[in-house]
C-alpha cells in the first residue's frame, strides 16, 4: 500500500504540501494515520507551474531514497511553487521478491503523454493477469512499461483507451478511459478466477484536470490468512478552499466553499484534526474539471 | 469539555459545531436541559470531529466514560438500559440527519447508480469460520460466533442484488461476514449510495432500534456472505446481560457512531460541493 497526493488550485510552495502539514505526505512515510504500513519504497512526484518553462510540462522527481532523508528534494520544495502536483510515496510488503527501483516509483507518465497517475493498493494475481493485458495496451505503452508494478500497466491501460493520449483530454474522456479500463482488469481477474480483495484507489492529474478514483474490486472478499486491509475500504479524502497555508496554528485551506477555487486530494488528510476533509465515497471518482481560472468538482459513481 | 464522558444538560443550552471544507464552521444542533451530549464516548473510541460551545451558562452532570464502563461490566441492569438508550439516541440523531439527506434536492446526477433488481439468494451454513477474521466481532469469540449463526440465516447474494427497499417494513439485522452491502437512497433518477458496509459490519439498525421502517434500501455491492438476523432476535439481545448479546451490543454502539458519521459526512459533503460549484459558476443539482 502507499500514499498519495494531488493538488490543484493557487500556486503554493511545495514545502507547504509535502513538509508542513502536521501528518504531511512525507510523514506518513513512517507514521501514516490510516494504513498500518511503512511506506519506504520511493517517493515520485509531477508538478506543475505555470510560471516555468514549457508550463504543460511537469517537474518529475522519482527516488527509491526515503524522502524524509532527502535533502535534494527537501530544497528543492522550498523553492518551488506549484498550482498542480501529485505526489506519491511507495509502501510494499517487506519481502525480497519487492523489486524497489525508480522504474517502479509512482507515479508514471508516458513521455509526450500529459496524464500522470498515481495509484495505492494492489491487483491480487496480476503476474497471471498481465499477458491477458497487453492486447488492450497500445504497442507504444506496451513497449514503453519499464517496471514491474500493477500499477504501471493500469496507467497504460488507461492510456491507451484516452482519444488522443498526446493531448490534454477533458475529464470526461480521462473518466472514460478509467472506466474502460477497470471494465478491462474486470473481466481479466474473472478469466483467472480472481476473486481476492484488491484496490484500485487512482490519481490522475495533467495540470489542469484531476480525476480520483475510490475503487475495490471484491472488496471484502478474501481468505483468512490473506487478511491485510481487506476489512475496510481503502481510505480517499479530499478538502477545498480558497486559501492553503498556516492559519491558527493549523495547515488548512479556508475561505469558504463558495470562494474556493483550490482542491486537495489525499489517500489520507495530511493533518491530524481532519475536520474540514470528507471522504470521496466509495466505488466513485472525484473529477476537478478546470474552466479558465475556476473549477468544478463532481462525484460520479463507478460500476464496472 | 473532555470527550471522555457524557454530559446531561440541566441547564443553559449548548451548541455542537462542525466544520466543511473551507473551515467553514456548520451547527449541527442544539443541546438543552434534559438532554445529553458526549454520548459516542461510550460506544466509541474514535476521534472526534465536532466541538461543543456553551451558548448561554450551562450546567450538567458529567458521567466518566471508565466509571460508566466499570458499572457496565459489573452487570448493574441500569447501566443497560442507559447504554441502550444512547445507542437509541445515535440511531435517532442517524435519522435525523438521513431525513435531511431525503429532504435536500442537492445531489449530483453523475453520482447515482441504476436500480439493481431484486436477485435470488442462496443460503449457506458452517460461516462460523468466517468470524474468525473480522476484527471488530473479536469480542465474540468462537462460541458466541457460533450462538449467533444459530439464531439467524445465513444468505450468499450476488453483486448488484437488491435486498430491502428503502421504508419497507421493518428489516432484519444484517451482518456482512465477506463482501459488502451497499446503503441506498432511492432517487426518482438512481439510487443515492449513502455507505458502504464491508466484512463485520451491520446493517439494519437504525430502523431496528425504533421501529420506524428502514429509510434506506441495502443491495449488494459485492458478492456478499451475510448474516441475517430476524428483529426478534435482535430484541432478545438488547437488553441481555449475556456475554455474547454484550459483545454484539457493542459492536452495534461502534456500528452506530461510525454510520452517523458517515450519514454527517454525507451531507456535509453534499453541501459544500454544491457550494463550490456555485462559485465555479456550474451547478450540479
Amino acid at each position: 500500500m502507499c500514499r498519495i497526493l494531488s493538488y490543484l488550485g493557487s500556486p503554493v510552495l511545495l514545502d507547504h504540501l509535502l513538509y508542513a502539514p502536521d501528518s504531511s505526505l512525507l510523514d506518513q512515510t513512517t507514521a501514516a494515520q490510516m494504513l498500518s504500513m511503512l511506506n519506504l519504497a520511493g517517493f515520485g512526484m509531477a508538478a506543475w507551474d505555470t510560471s516555468s518553462h514549457e508550463p504543460h510540462m511537469p517537474y518529475r522527481y522519482r527516488t527509491t531514497q526515503v524522502a524524509v532523508f532527502d535533502r535534494n528534494l527537501k530544497e528543492l520544495a522550498s523553492k518551488l511553487q506549484v498550482g498542480a502536483l501529485l505526489a506519491h510515496i511507495r509502501g510494499v510488503p517487506m519481502t525480497s521478491t519487492v523489486q524497489v527501483n525508480e522504474q517502479n516509483v509512482h507515479p508514471f507518465r508516458f513521455n509526450d503523454v500529459p496524464l500522470a497517475m498515481a495509484h495505492n493498493g494492489d491487483l491480487a494475481g496480476f503476474r497471471m493477469m498481465r499477458f491477458d493485458l497487453l492486447p488492450h495496451v497500445r504497442p507504444e505503452f506496451a513497449q514503453a512499461i519499464s517496471g514491474s508494478t500493477d500499477s504501471e500497466w493500469i496507467y497504460a491501460l488507461v492510456a491507451s483507451a484516452l482519444p488522443d493520449p498526446r493531448t490534454i483530454n477533458t475529464p470526461d474522456a480521462i473518466l472514460a478511459a478509467i472506466r474502460h479500463a477497470l471494465t478491462i482488469i474486470r473481466a481479466v481477474r474473472e478469466q483467472h478466477g480472481i476473486t481476492r480483495s484488491s484496490s484500485a484507489n487512482l490519481m490522475f492529474c495533467d495540470g489542469i484536470n484531476l480525476v480520483a478514483v475510490r475503487y475495490t474490486f471484491d472488496f471484502g472478499r478474501f481468505e483468512a490468512s490473506q487478511l491485510q486491509g481487506a476489512t475496510d475500504f481503502l481510505s480517499m479524502w479530499y478538502s477545498f478552499g480558497a486559501d492553503y497555508g498556516l492559519h491558527d496554528g493549523e495547515w488548512k485551506l479556508t475561505g469558504g466553499a463558495k470562494d474556493a477555487d483550490s482542491i486537495m486530494v489525499a489517500s489520507e488528510p495530511v493533518t491530524r484534526d481532519f475536520s474540514t476533509w470528507i471522504e470521496v465515497p466509495e466505488y466513485s471518482a472525484l473529477v476537478v474539471r478546470s474552466d479558465g481560472s475556476r473549477r468544478h468538482a463532481e462525484i460520479h459513481a463507478l460500476e464496472v | 469539555m473532555a470527550a471522555d464522558a457524557l454530559y446531561i444538560v440541566t441547564a443553559g443550552e449548548l451548541e455542537i459545531m462542525t466544520r466543511l471544507p473551507g473551515d467553514t464552521a456548520a451547527m449541527v444542533s442544539t443541546i438543552g436541559p434534559g438532554e445529553v451530549v458526549g454520548e459516542f464516548a461510550f460506544l466509541d473510541d474514535g476521534p472526534r470531529s465536532a466541538s461543543v460551545t456553551a451558548r448561554e451558562d450551562s450546567e450538567g452532570l458529567r458521567v466518566p466514560k471508565s466509571r460508566f464502563l466499570g458499572l457496565l461490566a459489573d452487570g448493574k441492569p441500569w447501566t443497560l438500559d442507559l447504554i441502550d438508550a444512547l445507542r437509541s439516541l445515535v440511531a435517532s440523531r442517524t435519522r435525523s440527519t438521513l431525513t435531511r439527506i431525503a429532504a435536500t434536492s442537492r445531489y449530483d446526477l453523475p453520482s447515482l447508480r441504476a436500480p439493481s433488481p431484486f436477485g435470488d439468494f442462496g443460503t449457506t451454513t458452517d460461516v462460523t469460520p468466517l468470524f474468525a477474521s473480522l476484527g471488530r466481532l473479536a469480542e465474540l469469540g468462537a462460541d458466541g460466533a457460533a450462538l449467533l449463526a444459530s439464531k439467524g440465516t445465513c444468505l450468499t447474494i450476488p453483486r448488484g442484488a437488491r435486498m430491502s427497499d428503502a421504508e419497507s417494513g421493518r428489516q432484519a439485522l444484517t451482518l456482512v461476514l465477506r463482501g459488502a452491502v451497499r446503503s441506498f437512497l432511492p432517487r426518482h433518477e438512481g439510487h443515492e449510495q449513502i455507505m458502504v458496509h464491508g466484512p463485520g459490519e451491520l446493517t439494519g439498525l437504525v430502523g431496528l432500534f425504533d421501529g420506524v421502517p428502514h429509510p434506506l434500501g441495502l443491495e449488494a455491492a459485492e458478492n456478499t456472505i451475510a448474516l441475517q438476523l430476524p428483529p426478534l432476535v435482535f430484541e432478545e439481545m438488547r437488553r441481555s446481560p449475556e456475554p455474547s448479546a454484550l459483545a454484539l451490543f457493542a459492536a452495534i454502539g461502534r456500528q452506530l457512531v461510525r454510520d452517523q458519521r458517515r450519514a454527517n459526512r454525507h451531507l456535509g459533503r453534499v453541501v459544500s460541493l454544491e457550494q463550490f460549484n456555485q462559485h465555479a459558476g456550474g451547478g450540479t443539482i
